[in-house]
Formats: structure tokens, sequence, C-alpha cells
């Protein structure tokens, strides 16, 4: 069967195939690492594209499903945000990695040795980055109507950090891990219905 | 075609890889990180972890932390205390060090006064207080103890002078009984219930789940004597008697003080009862007899 998230997939065949507009951010358990997808699966292939410079602290996580958890839904009104999302997502991914590297690590939390801070193969700034990024994408590329479902809510961090007109924050119901397909896939159909939902209004304004 | 088709779709782009290349240049610059915030956690009111936290502090100051402050309760206040009140103590005690446990944990992680005084010579606040809580935690231990040891001893002596005891409660009873308060009453009826209890083993607030036992009929057949000797008049004695079986005894072991009138209609359905055959035929069924001659002393028949 072949692994939808290994490749790139824009709005018209998103929209087509029936998958609803969104962004999934699963989070590394072990090393918390985030990785952006357009499923609600992702693919080594996404993995290799944004881990394109590992070194010892931010090392190339593996493929191993048991360790990665959703950390939000990220919810669009239509599929040209999510895609537009998905890839501003990847390019900051990128800009840390390279572009802006040397001010990405001044941000960075510093243990005695001056290496990024870590407990055991743990380092929160991945995840807390992501978060970052995320507020970054919404703020720069202006997308309204934006609805994030945290696994929890803690990690969105200070309201300060959120633009409140453009987005608007819930909580993923409660879920054990082995479910979490089946929750992802029901709340990607909710999604979908809502906008479905959208388009109608949106058509029988332009009709009438 | 497909190429056609690809340059057709729009995406918005940072265009980070044509920035890092000099092609374009691009204003968008990374943000710090985001730390997670516990402002984002609503906990309920009623949550059970709250029984960790005094008062809901997240930590108590210094003012609320004063080993002199405190002290232990001692035993012979302890020795005042009902069961329930020591029950209802210990669990108190024991969530105060789980509270004190906790904190001192915070403490020692965040390394506030060198810890909870562990890294210290001298035990700091913390220590201190737990082991006041502790102190009376093991002196309700030792209070019940007390306890057990006496119903123990009471237990041995009890066979032996258990006759004794019931004739000098009875005599206490209706003696006291007469003229006396509402409230002299029912202190009266506690003993009552509790002398049941020691002697017979018997709670009589709860008979939903009693066993029939020798213990049993012999508690009926002496509470109804009691009652009957308290509510009845001297003619109504003469005319009953001496009670000896709990069939006549039960109906009078149930009669309190609120129900007291009803006293005359139980004696008349005794009189009644006596005089039918069935009553007859019930005291000639073995195990009544049985239990009869047992409860009169004759314990070689059991």
């Amino acid at each position: 069967m072949v692994n939808l998230a290994a490749r790139f997939h824009d709005a018209k065949w998103l929209l087509s195939k029936g998958y609803s507009p969104s962004v999934y951010l699963f989070r590394n358990l072990e090393s918390g690492q985030v990785i952006y997808s357009q499923f609600p699966y992702f693919a080594e292939r996404q993995i290799k594209k944004q881990f394109q410079r590992p070194n010892w602290q931010n090392r190339l996580p593996s493929t191993r499903k048991d360790i990665w958890r959703i950390m939000s839904v990220v919810s669009f009104d239509n599929h040209e945000k999510a895609v537009d999302a998905y890839n501003a997502l990847v390019e900051l991914r990128h800009l840390r990695d390279v572009g802006q590297k040397k001010l990405a690590n001044s941000f960075r939390k510093k243990n005695e040795d001056g290496n990024i801070w870590y407990s055991a193969q743990y380092r929160p700034t991945w995840t807390q980055e992501s978060v970052a990024d995320l507020t970054t994408v919404i703020d720069e590329l202006k997308l309204e109507n934006t609805k994030i479902f945290w696994e929890d809510l803690w990690r969105k961090g200070d309201d300060k950090y959120w633009n409140q007109e453009l987005v608007e924050h819930r909580q993923l119901e409660k879920f054990s891990p082995r479910e979490e397909s089946v929750v992802l896939k029901r709340l990607g159909e909710k999604v979908k219905a809502e906008f479905a939902l959208l388009k109608e209004s949106q058509n029988a304004e332009t009709l009438s | 075609m497909f190429k056609k088709n690809i340059s057709n779709v729009k995406v918005a782009h940072f265009h980070t890889a044509s920035k890092i290349n000099g092609r374009i240049r691009s204003n968008i610059q990374i943000r710090a990180p985001i730390e997670p915030t516990v402002k984002n956690i609503k906990v309920n009111e009623d949550h059970p972890l709250w029984q960790f936290f005094h008062e809901k502090k997240f930590i108590r100051g210094e003012e609320d932390m004063q080993p002199s402050s405190w002290r232990s309760w001692t035993v012979p206040e302890l020795r005042r205390k009902s069961f329930d009140d020591l029950h209802s103590l210990w669990f108190n005690c024991l969530k105060e060090r789980n509270i004190l446990a906790r904190e001192a944990h915070l403490l020692e992680s965040m390394k506030v006064n060198g810890g909870a005084g562990t890294t210290e010579q001298t035990d700091g606040p913390h220590d201190q207080l737990s082991e006041k809580v502790r102190t009376t935690m093991w002196r309700i231990r030792h209070v019940l103890g007390e306890r057990q040891k006496a119903f123990e001893n009471t237990q041995q002596v009890i066979p032996e002078y258990k006759q004794q005891f019931l004739e000098n409660f009875k005599e206490r009873y209706l003696d006291e009984a007469n003229g006396a308060t509402e409230v002299e009453q029912q202190d009266l009826e506690d003993q009552l219930a509790r002398l049941n209890w020691a002697l017979f083993g018997i709670d009589v607030n709860n008979l939903q789940d009693i066993t029939i036992n020798k213990e049993f009929v012999e508690c009926v057949i002496y509470n109804g004597n009691l009652k009957l000797q308290k509510f009845g008049s001297k003619e109504q004695l003469d005319s009953v008697g001496v009670i000896t079986n709990a069939y006549d005894a039960f109906p009078l072991f149930t009669l309190s003080q609120e129900n007291s009138d009803k006293l005359g209609d139980l004696l008349a359905s005794i009189e009644k009862n006596r005089s039918s055959e069935k009553y007859a035929e019930i005291m000639k069924m073995v195990p009544v007899k049985q239990l009869e001659q047992a409860i009169l002393g004759f314990e070689e028949v059991l």
C-alpha cells in the first residue's frame, strides 16, 4: 500500500480525494522532535525532508510509530490554506536548521556545558520551536478561521503569542494511544463536513 | 501537461531556499520557542490530588511553618476520643504528612534553604513538623492498643462475672430511669446499647445482618425483661411474670421511650399467645427449648 504522506499533495488533489484541510503535527516522545504532515500519518521521506541537518543533538528520528504521538491538528477553512501552512512550516524548519541557524541556537536553553538542555534524549526546545513556527505561519500568512486541536492545551503556551482574531484553540478529546488513528480520522471527517457546509453557503451566496 | 498543472498551483512560500541562495530577500524571521504554561490547564475544584496541597497553595510560606506553634496530641487527650474521631484524626495526620512530604520534595528539587534540611546537619521545618504528626499517629495506635487490650481482658473476665454485671446494670438502669430527663434517658439507652455490644456482641442499632444464636436470644430476653420492668406497672409485672423465652421477649425488646405506650397491647398479645395452641407447639420445639435451658444455665444440653 502506498503511503500518501511520502509525497507532497496539492490542494486540488486533496480536495478531489476528500481529505480534510488540515495539517498534522506529530511529536516524538523520546526526543521531543516534531514532524509536520498533510495526513493523519507520516512517512520516512517527510522525516528526511524535515531534518536536513541532523547532528548529535538533533538526531534523525526513527520511524517507529509507537514513539510518535499527535501533538496538534491544525484545521483551516480551505485546502489552499492547509497546503500553504504545511509548506511554510517545512520551510521554517529549514530556516531554523540552515538559514538562521545561529539565531535559532541563541534562543535555545543551554546546559552547563553550553549544549542544548536535555534530559536523557529529550530536548523540550524542539517542541517549543514548532509551536513558535506555527504562530509565525498563522500570523505571516494571515490564515483566518484557523482551529487548532491540541492533544494538551498546556503546550500552546501563553495566549499573548497567538493572534486571537485568526486562531481558535480547542482540546482534542481524550483517547488512548491505540485509538489515535480513529480519533484523527473522525476529526478529519468533522472538519471536512464543516468545510463542505462553508463551501455550500459560499456557493449559495454567489448564486444569489 | 503535468508541468502545466504544477505551474498553475498557487502556493504561498516564505522562499527560504531562495533566500539562502541569495536569490530573494525575505523579511521572515524565526521566533523564540514558546514554552508551555500551566495557565492553560483548568483543574476541578474537587480534584482528588488537591488533598496533597494545603488550602490549594503551591507551597506554604514560613509563617505557616513554625514548628514551635505546632504540637502533637497527647495520649490523655486521645483517650477521650471515640474510635471514629481517632480514625478521622489518623487520616488527617496521614494527609498532612503527604502534604509535608510533597513540599519537602519540591524544596529539595529547588534547592531552597539547602532542601528541606536534608543536606544540612539539622532537620528542616518540614521534617520537624512531619515528626510531630508522626508522634500523634503512633499515639493514636497506642490508645487503640490500650483499648484492644482492655477489651481482651474484659472478654476473659466476662464468663465469670457476666451475670453480676447484668444484675448491677439492671439495678442502676432502673434506679436512674426514674425521673430522668430526656438527655439522661438517652444516655442510659446509649449505655444499654454499649452493654449489649460488650456482653452479647449485639449491635442493637443494626439488626439487619444479625445472626440468630445463643447470645442474641440471651440479649433479647435480658432487654425484654429490662424494658418490661422499666415501663410496666406492678400489676402488669405480676401478671406476665419473668420472661424466659425469646418468643415473648422480642416484642418488648423493640420497645423504646417513644413507643412505651404500646406496652399494654404487647402484654395483651403475649397473654393471648400463651393461651393459644400455637404457642404450646412452639414451646415444644426442641431448639427453643434447648436455647431456653441454655440461657437458664443448663449448658450441658447444648
